[in-house]
C-alpha cells in the first residue's frame, strides 16, 4: 500500500489493517502537518480531538469521533504507566503534551523543552503550575538517546494554590479538571488531549505558548552569546502587552539550562516593570538572582527563595504600577539595582524587563536606562506601525556599541482576566502566601505553600511603633504630604511596604524646634539619631514627612517586602500587620519604616470572610454614580448617521 | 473658612487609599479655587487656579465616555448628563485661547459646584435617608407611600375576585415596578415594606372585618402574583425579607398580635404556601432559598407553629430529614405539645429509645452541653497551637513530600553537597566570599525586635477594625 504524501486526510481502507511501518508513517506525516499549521499561527487554539475519516463502500467519507484511547494521547506518546498521583510517559523526539494545572515533571531520560528550558534526565524537579487564564506551556520532546525513547514523569504537586479560589473568585475555574469532583480530591494536572478536559466556558480561551521562529532564534543567538568574556546585558522592550513578559522568560530559562559553562554561575534578571512584575507583588522593582528555570505564571511564583531556583537581591518600592508619578525616582532605584548587579554578580548575564511605555517620556526613561545599565543587546518587540517608528529610528542611532534586535510583537488574546484582574490576583496571591515552606526544597521546587485561610482570620503581627524598641520606626506617605491627624484615615486598611534602612541618613533630620522637644524624649524612644519624626497627638502614630511626599532614598534603603495594615491598635501603640514576609529574617539593629504608595487591595480582600453587618470602607448600597453612567453603545440616532 | 481646610484635607487622605470619585475630587478642587481667589494673590494666578479646577471637572466628567468604541462629542455627552454646554464650550475655550477672564471663571466655577450639587451631593442624601434609624418620620413616610400603592391594588383585586374575573398582568407589573422604584434598592427600605405588608388588611387577613374574612385560599391568588413578581425583580431580597419577617411574627418573642392567634395561623399557613406551593415552586427555585435555614430558626424558637412549619418542610425533603430528626425530636419535647409526631420518627427500635431517653433531658440541657465543650475546645487549641492548622495542607504537603523523596533515596548524598548550608555562600561564582551586601538575604538568624505574633485565640474581624 503506498500513501501519497501531501494529502490532506488519512485514509483507511476499512478491509485491510495498516502495517506498523505504514503506522508510524503515518503518524510522522500528520506530525510534520501539525508543525507546519502550527508555525503560522502563534497562539493558536488546542488541537482537535483526533478523528478518523472512514470511506464507506459507496466511497463516501464519513467522519467518526473516536474516544481518546488512554494509550494513545495525541502526536503517539506512549503511556507507560498512571496511578492518581503521577503519570509516566515514553516519546519519540517531536511530539508534544500539552498539561493543565499543578503538576511537577522529573525528566527520566532524553531531553524535553518547556518555555524555552532544556531539561535533561537528572534528580533535578521542576515544578509548573498552567492556569487557564494564560497560555499554556508546551512539553515537547527534543531528543532521546539512540534507539530508544525519552521518558518523563509527571507528579502530582499541591502546594495550596489551587485552593485559593475559595476566598477569591478571581482564581475559580482556572485550573482545569473535572468540574464534578471537588477540587480537593481533583488530581491536580490534566493532560490535554482533548478539548473535553477543559470546562465549558474556557474552550475557546484555551490557548497554547508558542513562539515565532523569530524568537527562537534571537533566543537560541542570544544563549549562544552566554560563554563569552563579557557577560551579555540584554535590555527587553516593547510597547503594551507586546510579549516581552514572554521573551524574557523562555530567554532566561534557555540561558539558564542551554549554556554550560554559566549553568554554575546563574543569571542576574533585573525586573523593571512595576506594573507587572515576574517575581513579586506589582509596584516593585528588583533584582534576582537565578539558577534554575522557572516556570508559571507571575502569581505562582512570588519571592522565590532559599532554593536553587533563584534568591531575591534586592527591590525597592516604587509605590506606583508605572513610573509616571515618580520618573527620577524609578530611575533612581533603577540605578542602585544596576549597581548592586555589578558589585555582585558581575560574572552572570543580565536580562532586564522593562515598562511596556515606548513614548515620549516612557522613551527617555527607556534610553535613560539603556545608557546607565551599559547594555550590549535591545531586544525591541514591534508592530509596524510607523507612527512612531521615527522616534525609536533615533533611539536606535543614537545607542552606540548596543545591537538592536527587532521582533514581532506577540500580544496575548486572553479575555477572560483584565491586567486589573491579573494585578489583583497577583497581590491576592502574595498575601495569602504561608509562612511555612515545604520542608524538601532541594529539588528545584520553589517550596512555597498557599494558605486559603480568609485574611480576616490569620492571625496577624503585632508590630509596636512606640517605647524603647519599636517595631516601626516610621510610617512614610508617598506623593502626598498628609497633615499628622490624616494618617490613620489614610493608612488603615491598605497595603503598605516594608522598607529596611540601612543608612540613617536617609531618614530626614529633625528640624532645629523638634530638636529643642527630642532632648526631653531620647532615651524615651525616638532614639539619639535626633530624626525628624512627628507623631500624631491623637494616636501616636510616627510619620516621616518627606518633602513633597519624596520617597527614601533607594540607595539607602531597600524594600523587604510588602504587608496589609489590617488595624491599627491605638491603645497597645501597635499596629496589627498581615503579611508573608520571614520576620526572623529581616536585618537586626535597622530601622524599618512603612510606606504607602498607591497599591491597591482588590475588594475581594475584605469580603473573604465574608460579608459582615458593619464593615469600614465597604459600602453595598447603590451609590449616586448610577445616575451618571454614560452610555457607550450607540442609540438608534446613531446608527442613522453616517 | 478655615473650618473648611479639614474637609480638603480629608479628601487628599482618601485620595491616598485609592480612588477617590471624581465627582468629589472635583468639589474640591473647585472650593479650593474659590477660597484661594483672595486679593493678596495675584490675578493671573488666581485665573489659572480657576480654570485648572474647571478643567479637569469637565474633563474627568465627560472622559469615560469619549474613548469608547462608539466616539460622541464632548456636547452629546454633556447634554446626556445635563451638564449645561456653556460649561463645555468654556472649558474649550479656556483650554485652546488665550487665558479667560476672572469674572467669567468665577461664574463657571460657580455653575459648576450648583450643577455638581444638584447632581451628585443632593442625591446621596436622599439614598442615605433609609439607613439612619433616627429618621422615623421619613419611615413613617415610606410606609404612607406603601401602603397608598397596594392599598388600590389590594381593593381592585378583591373586587376581580368577587366579580370572577380574571386578574390583570399589567396592574401586577405596574403596581410592583412602582413599589421597586419606592424602595430603590435600600436594604432599609424593603424591610419596611415588608411590615407593611404584614399588616392586617394586606397579606394577612384579618378576620375583624366581615369585607377581610376572605379565606385564605382566594386570599393566596390575590397576593401570589405581586409577591412573585416583586420576589423575582428584588432579587435575593424581597423573598427572605418575607420569609423572615412571617416567622419573626411566629416567634414567641414577637409582641405583635400576641393575643390573636389567628395571625400567626395566617402567617404559618402563608408560609406553608410559599414554601411548598406548586405556584410558589418556579419562584423558589430562581431564588435559591435556602430551607436549612428557615428549618433552624423553626428550631431555634419551638412555638406551635413553627413546629408545624419544621414538620411539614422535613416531610418534604428526605436529606434534611435525617439531619434535622434529632432536632425535631428533641424541640418537640421542650414544648410539650401533643402535635403529631411525623411518621419517620416513629418508625424503628432506636429512635424509640431515643424517645425514651430524651424525655430526661430538656433542650436547654442539652445547649448547655455543647456550650461547655465548645469551651474545652477552645482551651485546649490555645494550649496546644497559637496558629491555625491548615489539616488539608498537611496532608497534601505529606504528599508530594513523600513522591518526591521516593526518587530521592539514591541521590541524597548529591543533594547536601548542592544546597548551601546557611545560604550565604554562592559557590563556583569566582569569588570565594560572597555575600549580598544591602541586600535582603534570608539569614537564619537576625530578627525584627518589636514584631511578634498576635497571642492568644485570634477572633476574625473585618479588615480595619482592631
Amino acid at each position: 500500500m503506498t500513501k501519497k504524501r501531501g494529502r490532506s486526510h488519512l485514509e483507511e481502507d476499512e478491509t485491510s489493517p495498516l502495517s506498523a511501518i505504514a503506522t508510524r508513517k503515518l503518524a510522522r506525516i500528520k506530525m510534520q502537518q501539525n508543525k507546519d499549521r502550527e508555525s503560522r499561527n502563534t497562539h493558536e487554539a488546542l488541537p482537535p480531538e483526533p478523528n478518523k475519516q472512514r470511506t464507506t463502500k459507496r466511497g463516501v467519507r464519513e467522519e467518526t469521533r473516536e474516544q481518546p484511547n488512554t494509550r494513545e494521547l495525541l502526536n503517539k506518546v506512549k503511556l507507560i504507566s498512571q496511578n492518581g498521583e503521577e503519570l509516566i510517559l515514553q516519546t519519540r523526539p517531536g511530539s508534544r503534551l500539552v498539561i493543565l494545572g499543578e503538576f511537577s515533571i522529573l525528566v527520566n531520560s532524553g531531553e524535553f523543552s518547556i518555555m524555552g528550558a532544556r531539561l535533561r534526565g537528572g534528580p533535578q524537579i521542576h515544578v509548573v503550575s498552567a492556569p487557564l487564564c494564560h497560555s499554556l506551556p508546551v512539553i515537547e520532546c527534543l531528543s532521546s538517546a539512540p534507539l530508544d525513547l525519552a521518558e518523563i514523569k509527571i507528579q502530582h504537586y499541591n502546594s495550596g494554590i489551587r485552593s485559593l479560589h475559595r476566598v477569591v473568585p478571581l482564581f475559580k475555574h482556572i485550573w482545569g479538571g473535572d468540574p464534578q469532583i471537588p477540587l480537593d480530591k481533583r488530581p491536580s494536572f490534566t493532560t490535554v488531549h482533548s478539548t473535553k478536559s477543559i470546562p465549558k466556558y474556557w474552550k475557546h480561551e484555551a490557548k497554547t505558548l508558542n513562539l515565532p521562529e523569530p524568537w527562537r532564534q534571537l533566543i537560541s543567538t542570544l544563549t549562544g552569546l552566554c560563554g563569552k568574556v563579557a557577560p551579555p546585558i540584554i535590555v527587553a522592550a516593547g510597547p503594551k502587552s507586546a510579549g516581552k513578559s514572554v521573551f524574557c522568560r523562555h530567554l532566561y530559562n534557555s540561558m539558564l539550562t542551554n549554556s554550560t559553562s554559566e549553568a554554575s554561575n546563574g543569571l542576574a534578571f533585573l525586573d523593571l516593570d512595576p506594573g507587572q512584575p515576574e517575581f513579586s507583588p506589582p509596584g516593585q522593582v528588583s533584582l534576582f538572582h537565578l539558577r534554575s528555570p522557572l516556570f508559571g505564571t507571575h502569581f505562582s511564583r512570588t519571592y522565590c527563595s532559599l532554593t536553587d531556583g533563584g534568591h531575591l537581591v534586592r527591590s525597592h518600592y516604587i509605590g506606583f504600577s508605572t513610573p509616571e508619578s515618580d520618573p527620577d525616582h524609578f530611575i533612581s532605584c533603577a540605578v542602585d539595582l544596576f549597581t548592586h548587579y555589578r558589585k555582585l554578580l558581575p560574572a552572570c548575564a543580565l536580562v532586564i524587563n522593562t515598562v511596556g511605555w515606548v513614548k515620549a517620556l516612557g522613551l527617555e526613561i527607556l534610553s535613560n536606562i539603556l545608557r546607565q545599565s551599559s547594555a550590549s543587546h535591545l531586544v525591541w518587540l514591534t508592530s509596524e506601525d510607523l507612527s512612531t517608528e521615527e522616534d525609536h529610528n533615533l533611539l536606535w542611532k543614537s545607542l552606540e556599541g548596543v545591537s538592536v534586535h527587532k521582533i514581532p510583537l506577540q500580544p496575548t488574546k486572553h479575555t477572560s482576566r483584565t491586567p486589573a484582574d491579573l494585578r489583583a490576583m497577583q497581590i491576592l496571591s502574595y498575601l495569602h502566601l504561608s509562612s511555612r515552606k515545604k520542608a524538601d526544597t532541594s529539588r528545584g521546587s520553589h517550596g512555597l505553600l498557599w494558605d486559603a485561610t480568609p485574611l480576616t482570620k490569620q492571625p496577624p503581627w503585632v508590630v509596636g511603633y512606640s517605647g524603647p524598641t519599636p517595631g516601626i520606626v516610621g510610617i512614610a506617605v508617598l506623593g502626598e504630604v498628609l497633615p499628622i491627624e490624616m494618617l490613620a484615615t489614610a493608612i488603615n486598611g491598605t497595603v503598605v511596604a516594608i522598607v529596611v534602612v540601612e543608612d540613617d541618613d536617609a531618614l530626614p533630620e529633625a528640624d532645629a524646634d523638634q530638636k529643642a522637644n527630642d532632648k526631653t524624649n531620647i532615651g524615651k524612644g525616638e532614639g539619639p539619631r535626633g530624626l525628624g519624626i512627628h507623631r500624631d497627638p491623637v494616636t501616636n502614630l510616627p510619620y516621616i514627612p518627606t518633602p513633597n511626599g519624596a520617597p527614601l532614598d533607594p540607595a539607602k534603603t531597600f524594600c523587604a517586602g510588602l504587608a496589609l495594615i489590617r488595624g491599627i491598635d491605638t491603645a497597645n501603640q501597635s499596629v496589627h500587620l498581615v503579611t508573608p514576609i520571614n520576620v526572623s529574617s529581616l536585618p537586626l539593629g535597622k530601622p524599618i519604616v512603612l510606606a504607602r504608595g498607591r497599591t491597591e487591595l482588590p475588594v475581594w480582600a475584605y469580603i473573604e470572610g465574608g460579608k459582615e453587618a458593619s464593615m469600614p470602607y465597604l459600602s453595598f448600597e447603590k451609590t449616586a454614580h448610577m445616575n451618571l453612567e454614560v452610555r457607550t453603545k450607540p442609540s438608534d440616532k446613531d446608527r442613522g448617521r453616517a | 473658612m478655615k473650618g473648611l481646610a479639614q474637609y480638603f484635607v480629608q479628601v487628599r487622605a482618601w485620595s491616598v487609599r485609592g480612588t477617590v470619585p471624581h465627582l468629589i475630587d472635583s468639589t474640591s478642587l473647585l472650593t479650593q479655587a474659590i477660597l484661594s481667589d483672595t486679593p493678596d494673590v495675584s490675578q493671573q494666578v488666581v485665573r489659572l487656579t480657576y480654570t485648572a479646577a474647571f478643567c479637569r471637572f469637565v474633563t474627568g466628567l465627560t472622559d469615560r465616555a469619549l474613548k469608547g468604541a462608539y466616539h460622541r462629542t464632548m456636547y452629546k455627552v454633556a447634554r446626556h448628563l445635563g451638564l449645561p454646554t456653556a460649561l463645555v464650550e468654556l472649558r474649550h475655550a479656556a483650554t485652546h485661547q488665550k487665558l479667560l477672564s476672572l469674572p467669567v471663571l468665577r461664574k463657571a466655577t460657580q455653575r459648576s459646584l450648583e450643577w455638581l450639587w444638584d447632581n451628585y451631593w443632593v442625591k446621596i442624601k436622599d439614598l442615605e435617608m433609609g439607613t439612619d434609624p433616627d429618621r422615623s418620620s421619613e419611615i413613617e413616610e415610606h410606609k404612607d407611600l406603601v401602603r397608598r400603592i397596594l392599598r388600590p391594588y389590594k381593593q381592585s383585586r378583591v373586587m376581580r375576585a368577587k366579580h370572577k374575573m380574571p386578574f390583570d398582568g399589567d396592574e401586577t407589573a405596574k403596581v410592583s415596578q412602582r413599589i421597586q422604584d419606592a424602595c430603590s434598592g435600600s436594604i432599609s427600605k424593603i424591610s419596611v415594606l415588608i411590615e407593611v405588608l404584614l399588616e392586617p388588611r394586606f397579606i394577612i387577613p384579618d378576620g375583624r372585618t366581615l369585607e377581610d374574612r376572605v379565606p385564605l385560599d382566594i386570599g393566596f391568588s390575590l397576593w401570589n402574583d405581586i409577591l412573585m413578581t416583586l420576589s423575582i425583580s428584588m432579587t435575593s431580597t424581597f423573598l427572605p425579607a418575607l420569609l423572615g419577617g412571617l416567622l419573626n411574627d411566629l416567634c414567641e418573642r414577637s409582641t405583635a398580635f400576641t393575643g390573636n392567634s389567628t395571625h400567626k395561623d395566617n402567617a404559618c399557613l402563608w408560609i406553608s404556601h410559599i414554601l411548598s406551593s406548586e405556584e410558589w415552586k418556579e419562584t423558589l427555585s430562581v431564588e435559591n432559598i435556602d430551607l436549612e435555614s428557615v428549618l433552624q430558626k423553626c428550631f431555634m424558637d419551638p412555638t406551635d407553629w413553627t413546629l408545624k412549619i419544621a414538620s411539614q418542610l422535613l416531610a418534604k425533603d428526605k436529606t434534611l430529614e435525617e439531619d434535622y430528626a434529632e432536632m425535631a425530636l428533641l424541640s418537640q419535647i421542650q414544648n410539650k405539645t401533643d402535635f403529631q409526631l411525623p411518621e419517620f420518627l416513629t418508625v424503628g427500635q432506636s429512635s424509640k429509645e431515643q424517645m425514651e431517653g430524651a424525655e430526661t433531658k430538656l433542650i436547654s440541657h442539652v445547649w448547655g452541653e455543647v456550650e461547655e465543650y465548645e469551651a474545652e475546645c477552645l482551651r485546649l487549641k490555645m494550649l496546644f497551637d497559637q496558629t491555625p492548622t491548615y489539616e488539608y495542607l498537611e496532608e497534601e504537603h505529606l504528599d508530594a513530600v513523600s513522591l518526591m523523596s521516593e526518587d530521592a533515596a539514591n541521590n541524597e548524598e548529591e543533594e547536601t553537597a548542592t544546597i548551601p548550608s546557611d545560604f550565604q555562600g554562592m559557590d563556583g561564582i569566582g569569588q570565594s566570599e560572597r555575600k549580598y551586601v544591602g541586600g535582603w538575604t534570608p539569614k537564619p538568624d537576625g530578627g525584627a525586635p518589636g514584631w511578634r505574633r498576635y497571642e492568644g485565640h485570634w477572633i476574625p474581624k473585618p479588615i480595619g477594625t482592631v
